[in-house]
């Protein structure tokens, strides 16, 4: 695993710093503390959409991930994935090729790149978007690490869609930490069409949604505006 | 026993269609409450904030016989099928009431057994009818002392099939 050539400049955060305040299921799984790099204002723009899905996607499936996201973005969504090869790295893609902007959720520290052929977009996510991790400079690598930080992803996103995924893809992860929180989850209709697989009629009948049209999401999403009200004393 | 009308209010009302500010705050709202993620200013939660504004309008709301210390509040479940820890905003907002005077305390006794569609997300005719939500849920608990009153409390009402 290589890292990356100059020094990152890095930001310690809380999650609430990050995202704002969480309720108690939010925080439950929420790590004590982020490390970010990049320009973006803190704490983050919403609507922000994660998309995500395997590593070893097909053709048709890294279109589906770039089309989301470059119909996303013309609304002025943020889009979340987590740098990995595949949907994620289609999606960071046609967010950044569309004029949007992006946030990368790590599985390694912010100064180690995985997998090694990210590296540029890694730096440019760092340069001009948001790079995520929590865990800090020197922490060792462990498969288990992207586990947690897919929960980390389902929290950093206000929805989740899972573009193609096999049973036993890590973006599953993210999918029930996002049903769990109580946030939209999207499943691609092809995905949701194919017998083969048994996790995506698991998560429609645990709340998942089938995903036919991208502006769908725009249903889901909160708007960028900040929520006023009155409140009784 | 056999239910024959069932009264029902609710604290706020909004449109899903619409481009127009005030639509896009009221779906910002909705949004918020279904997801009981703490508002922007100030800092409240939905269920939280919902609670203390019925209490704050209770003599002016049609529906104030309802809000007394006496009724069991029942939380309605999710159309959707639930793990253990999965938030459950009628039960949050059950709880919240329950806080500030309103009830005298929250059975969980309704969960849901078969997944039925959301009706927010289906088109018209598919929304799931009032018997099907009917079929679906299971006891989880019973009553030990019959309630006088019991007090049904959902988040976010489409047509109201779940609660008739």
């Amino acid at each position: 695993m290589m890292g990356i050539s100059a020094k990152p400049r890095i930001s310690v955060l809380t999650p609430e710093e990050l995202l704002g305040p969480l309720n108690d299921v939010e925080k439950k799984y929420a790590p004590l503390k982020l490390f970010a790099s990049g320009p973006m204002e803190i704490p983050v723009p919403r609507p922000r959409l994660a998309i995500i899905g395997s590593r070893k996607a097909s053709g048709k499936s890294l279109d589906v991930a770039g089309e989301i996201a470059k119909t996303l973005v013309k609304k002025r969504v943020v889009i979340v994935s987590g740098l990995a090869e595949g949907i994620d790295t289609a999606a960071h893609r046609a967010a950044i090729e569309s004029g949007g902007r992006t946030i990368a959720v790590l599985g390694t520290p912010l100064d180690r790149v995985y997998p090694q052929k990210n590296i540029e977009l890694q730096q440019q996510i760092m340069r001009d978007h948001l790079a995520i991790s929590q865990f800090p400079i020197g922490y060792p690598i462990e498969p288990g690490n992207f586990v947690v930080r897919n929960r980390t992803m389902a929290l950093t996103a206000n929805a989740s869609v899972i573009v193609e995924a096999g049973e036993t893809s890590g973006s599953l992860h993210q999918g029930w930490e996002a049903l769990r929180l109580g946030r939209p989850l999207f499943i691609w209709t092809s995905i949701v069409n194919n017998r083969s697989l048994k996790w995506p009629g698991e998560m429609i009948r645990h709340g998942a949604l089938e995903l036919k049209d991208p502006e769908e999401i725009l249903q889901v999403l909160p708007s960028s505006e900040k929520i006023l009200i009155k409140i009784a004393r | 026993m056999r239910i024959h009308t069932l009264e029902f209010g609710s604290l706020l009302s909004y449109t899903p269609r619409g481009i127009s500010d005030k639509i896009r705050s009221a779906r910002d709202v909705t949004l918020a409450i279904k997801t009981d993620h703490v508002l922007d200013q100030p800092p409240i939660l939905p269920s939280e904030w919902i609670a203390r504004t019925v209490k704050q309008f209770m003599p002016s709301l049609p529906y104030a016989s309802f809000l007394t210390s006496k009724p069991i509040l029942v939380p309605v479940p999710n159309s959707s099928l639930m793990k253990e820890d999965t938030l459950w905003v009628p039960d949050r907002i059950a709880k919240s009431l329950v806080a500030n005077g309103i009830g005298r305390e929250v059975v969980a006794c309704l969960s849901r057994a078969v997944a039925v569609p959301k009706s927010a997300t289906s088109d018209a005719p598919d929304r799931p009818k009032p018997l099907r939500h009917f079929e679906t849920p299971a006891i989880q608990e019973r009553i030990s002392q019959p309630p006088d009153e019991i007090l049904l409390v959902d988040d976010i009402v489409t047509r109201g099939a779940a609660i008739f």
